[in-house]
């Protein structure tokens, strides 16, 4: 009876509880719904909406007015490749470079474009806030007759005083000689420059200090022509591929031309490099080398100054598997320098939740990764990325572009994502990847501006005026086009217009910038750190403007001073050793709110 | 008067000692291999909410002191698969594991509804996914990770007698694969890649072979493992990302719902009761 009596209960309880694990489901995957749909959002707002707050600055996209016209044309890869033809060429960049190169004191912008024989674009600065295209009459515009160009680049390689002109052109680099009269000359055959490859990622160092700008390449893929495959076997053997693009180094002779540097300086590149990063990072007068690479870890090489590179990349020893971009500077204006490394944010997609990086190198021994703690590490598929103090209070903001492939209403991320859960061996093979045909891929993505609170960032993309940017966006450069000291920035986008953000900020601060010319060091300074004492403040800025991705930044150092100027001391430390220290004494001949002209001393 | 307490202590031959090895082979490879990303806060964050949580419940709620074998090896399975860049989602899915054992249990007290691990997973997918994954395709493409997790993998199945659900479901998979790819146009490798990555694997030698949440009779293990696939495929044809995750919680719960309430079954679920010492 007992045991009867025992298993009605239980068969009451079963019929009960029968659709307990019907019903769990059911209240789980609403709640769920429910949570991430807009309605909990809309609730929150119809109760609780924030007071609007003036924004910070105001950004204003103004190409069109500019005249900065340029729709980007994208690569085309082989018809072999042709199932995952949007996703190569969105990967094959759109570039934008800042360059005075007519030394007229006005910053012009060079835009590349990706097709093969398409005109990448030169815009003369009219000084009136518009640009006029003069690549065809400069020679700089019909230069993608072998593929097309991913990055475009400008330094002075031969110290004469204008800016010559690098290009990742496709399958080959090639160097273009400023002529000093507006126009530029092929050179790349005599300057010794010879590297073929799918070069995305270059920058130039002066890394013996020896007075010339050296050039550093990566390449994405290993050796293949994308236009003329011989194998479709190149793509990533796993999510920590080995088998990436190589490096090259190339040492200025100063006389002209370059040599390739065997060994490339104890260099080892793991490949799939992205961008390759140059600062004083830890502490020597030489600076050091940061490579963002994509399918693992980033690398950071330490210069030991007697042209040897070591790894130090267990000092960034993180999780920041998908690095595309290396931006650096003093973002707290504690003298010590922090690496923003662009990455994916992109939660249940069986992509990354990582996002993005923010390295503070507290000293030579230990980096630590505070993008979380300052709210800057979710930004989507980030890609470019630029900190520019937009309204000059002495604290660096950050604007990241983003997005990857906006296309169709379906997407691609879920083909993607499934053969990426897969064994390495099965994506490394291009031509069994699923046709992407018209769809989307983590496209569509809202840009990102974080204002710079001091302890932290505040997104303040929709109040600034990047709301409604949905690009694809890549490099992103600083340009300043009026020299009125409000920075603003270019960005270049996969497929779609240039965006020009022009910033319109009217508020009381100051400011002063500073263009730079070396002597002893190289021409253009890159390398300089100047460090300024503005009251009780000490900010520090490197020039390294072709840091970031595919871009090249408005060549001066710009600085924030708030809305009482009181500059007590300018620090200058040129690549050459020379050190410049103006104190309250000899800074009358400095002005603010203006550019100031600074050479190198011969004898410092 | 305060209730005597059992003392119990798995068995020497329990099975569930070389699922704790595989776990913490597989647990320090992760924690060295640079490519998984877990590091040894996020370890001890998991490890220690799950053990103590077990420990905690087992002692308040059954009057019993434990060794909390099943509560590690929950904890150690929540290492391997949730995936974040933050230490405390490691212990938040840990330690939702070890609740729901304890609390979604079938109306007779005598086994949780779900796998916890699974439970802790899909909650996390569900409700934390602004801060953490489930871990994607980190074997780092080396075929050499996967053959020995697989390898080991059919070891344990075997020992646990859960090879044939392993095998229905894997079969399952790969016709409905196979079907997809005809339907959708997508390459078969493509449908077929995930059999290759740490989520299926760790879906099928950790979660469906564990005894306490899943059918004991050789006829229920198959059907289950044909389920669960028809279900993971009805998922992927709607592009769920972590289907198998999803599917198996559905499956748990709908086994929860149906499953007669005297199916012999049940009985099997004792088979590694530990030794019960009284206080």
């Amino acid at each position: 009876m007992q045991i009867s009596a025992g298993k009605d209960k239980i068969a009451h309880s079963w019929k009960a509880q029968r659709f307990l694990g019907v019903f769990i489901v059911l209240l789980v995957f609403s709640f769920s719904f429910l949570i991430h749909s807009q309605f909990i959002n809309s609730l929150v707002h119809l109760f609780f909406t924030p007071s609007p707050k003036p924004p910070p600055f105001i950004l204003v996209e103004s190409s069109k007015q500019a005249g900065l016209i340029n729709i980007h044309q994208k690569f085309e890869v082989s018809p072999k490749l042709k199932n995952i033809a949007p996703m190569l060429a969105a990967l094959a960049g759109a570039s934008v470079a800042v360059t005075d190169y007519n030394r007229d004191g006005w910053m012009d912008v060079y835009v590349t474009n990706a097709k093969k024989n398409s005109l990448n674009k030169l815009f003369r600065n009219n000084h009136d806030g518009t640009f006029t295209d003069v690549a065809q009459q400069a020679g700089v515009a019909d230069v993608n007759r072998g593929g097309g160009s991913f990055d475009a680049l400008f330094f002075d390689y031969d110290n004469d005083g204008y800016d010559d002109l690098l290009l990742a052109a496709y399958p080959c680099l090639k160097l273009f000689h400023n002529n000093g009269n507006g126009t530029f000359t092929d050179v790349t055959q005599k300057s010794g420059l010879h590297h073929c490859g799918n070069t995305y990622a270059m920058n130039v160092v002066d890394y013996d200090n020896d007075g010339y700008l050296d050039v550093i390449v990566a390449d994405y893929y290993k050796p293949v022509n994308l236009l003329h495959p011989q194998t479709t076997k190149f793509m990533w053997n796993g999510t920590y591929a080995t088998n990436g693009g190589p490096i090259a180094v190339f040492h200025n002779n100063g006389n002209g031309t370059f040599s390739k540097v065997k060994g490339n300086l104890g260099i080892t590149s793991r490949g799939w490099t992205w961008a390759i990063g140059v600062y004083h990072l830890l502490g020597s007068a030489y600076p050091d080398l940061f490579f963002a690479t994509d399918f693992g870890p980033s690398q950071l090489y330490q210069n030991l100054g007697k042209g040897q590179f070591q790894n130090r990349s267990e000092l960034i020893n993180g999780t920041d598997d998908f690095s595309m971009s290396a931006e650096m500077a003093d973002i707290d204006n504690d003298e010590r320098p922090n690496v923003s490394v662009s990455g994916i944010y992109e939660p249940n997609s069986a992509s990354s939740i990582y996002g993005n990086s923010l390295w503070k190198f507290l000293d030579s021994q230990k980096a630590i990764d505070i993008a979380r703690k300052r709210r800057i590490a979710h930004c989507g598929w980030s890609w470019g990325q630029k900190f520019i103090d937009f309204d000059n209070d002495g604290l660096l903001d950050l604007v990241v572009a983003n997005g990857f492939i906006s296309a169709g209403p379906k997407d691609y991320r879920y083909q993607a994502g499934i053969l990426g859960q897969g064994m390495g061996e099965l994506f490394l093979d291009a031509a069994r990847w699923p046709p992407e045909n018209d769809t989307s891929f983590d496209g569509y993505q809202q840009k990102c501006l974080f204002h710079n609170l001091g302890k932290y960032f505040e997104d303040v993309t929709e109040e600034v005026g990047l709301g409604n940017d949905f690009s694809d966006g890549r490099g992103v450069a600083a340009i300043d086009p009026l020299n009125n000291g409000h920075v603003g920035f270019l960005m270049a986008n996969v497929g779609q217009p240039l965006h020009f953000y022009e910033n319109k900020t009217q508020n009381q601060n100051h400011w002063i910038g500073f263009s730079l010319q070396g002597t002893k060091s190289n021409r253009d300074g890159f390398g300089t750190i100047i460090r300024l004492k503005n009251g009780p403040t000490t900010m520090t800025r490197e020039l390294e403007p072709a840091n970031g991705f595919m871009s090249e930044s408005d060549p001066r150092l710009h600085f924030g001073l708030g809305r009482n100027p009181k500059i007590k001391e300018i620090d200058i430390l040129w690549p050459s050793g020379t050190r410049q220290k103006l104190t309250e004494k000899n800074l009358k001949n400095f002005h603010i709110d203006r550019y100031n002209f600074i050479k190198e001393p011969l004898h410092g | 008067m305060a209730r005597k307490k059992i003392i119990q202590f798995p068995r020497s031959n329990d099975p569930r000692w070389f699922f704790l090895a595989f776990s913490l082979c597989f647990n320090l490879y992760a924690l060295t291999s640079p490519g998984f990303h877990r590091f040894i806060s996020q370890w001890l964050a998991a490890i220690s909410t799950g053990l103590t949580l077990d420990f905690a419940l087992h002692y308040f709620l059954r009057d019993t002191i434990i060794f909390p074998l099943s509560g590690l090896l929950t904890s150690l399975s929540c290492v391997l698969l949730c995936d974040s860049p933050l230490i405390w989602p490691y212990a938040a899915i840990a330690g939702i594991s070890i609740v729901s054992k304890h609390f979604l249990r079938t109306p007779d007290r005598t086994k949780p509804i779900f796998n916890p691990s699974d439970f802790g997973l899909v909650m996390g997918l569900l409700f934390l996914r602004n801060f953490m994954d489930v871990v994607p395709g980190r074997w780092g493409g080396s075929l050499w990770v996967m053959s020995i997790v697989a390898g080991l993998g059919f070891l344990i199945a075997t020992r646990v007698h859960r090879l044939e659900l392993c095998l229905s479901w894997i079969s399952t998979f790969i016709i409905l694969s196979i079907l997809r790819s005809k339907i959708t146009g997508i390459s078969l490798v493509t449908t077929l890649a995930p059999m290759t990555g740490a989520s299926f694997m760790l879906l099928t030698f950790f979660m469906i072979t564990d005894p306490m949440t899943t059918p004991g009779k050789l006829k229920n293990r198959i059907i289950f493992g044909i389920a669960l696939g028809i279900i993971d495929a009805i998922l992927r044809y709607f592009q769920v990302i972590n289907s198998p995750f999803y599917a198996l919680f559905i499956l748990s719960a709908l086994r929860a719902a149906f499953l007669p309430q005297d199916d012999p079954e049940m009985e099997n679920i004792y088979q590694w009761r530990g030794h019960e010492i009284k206080a």
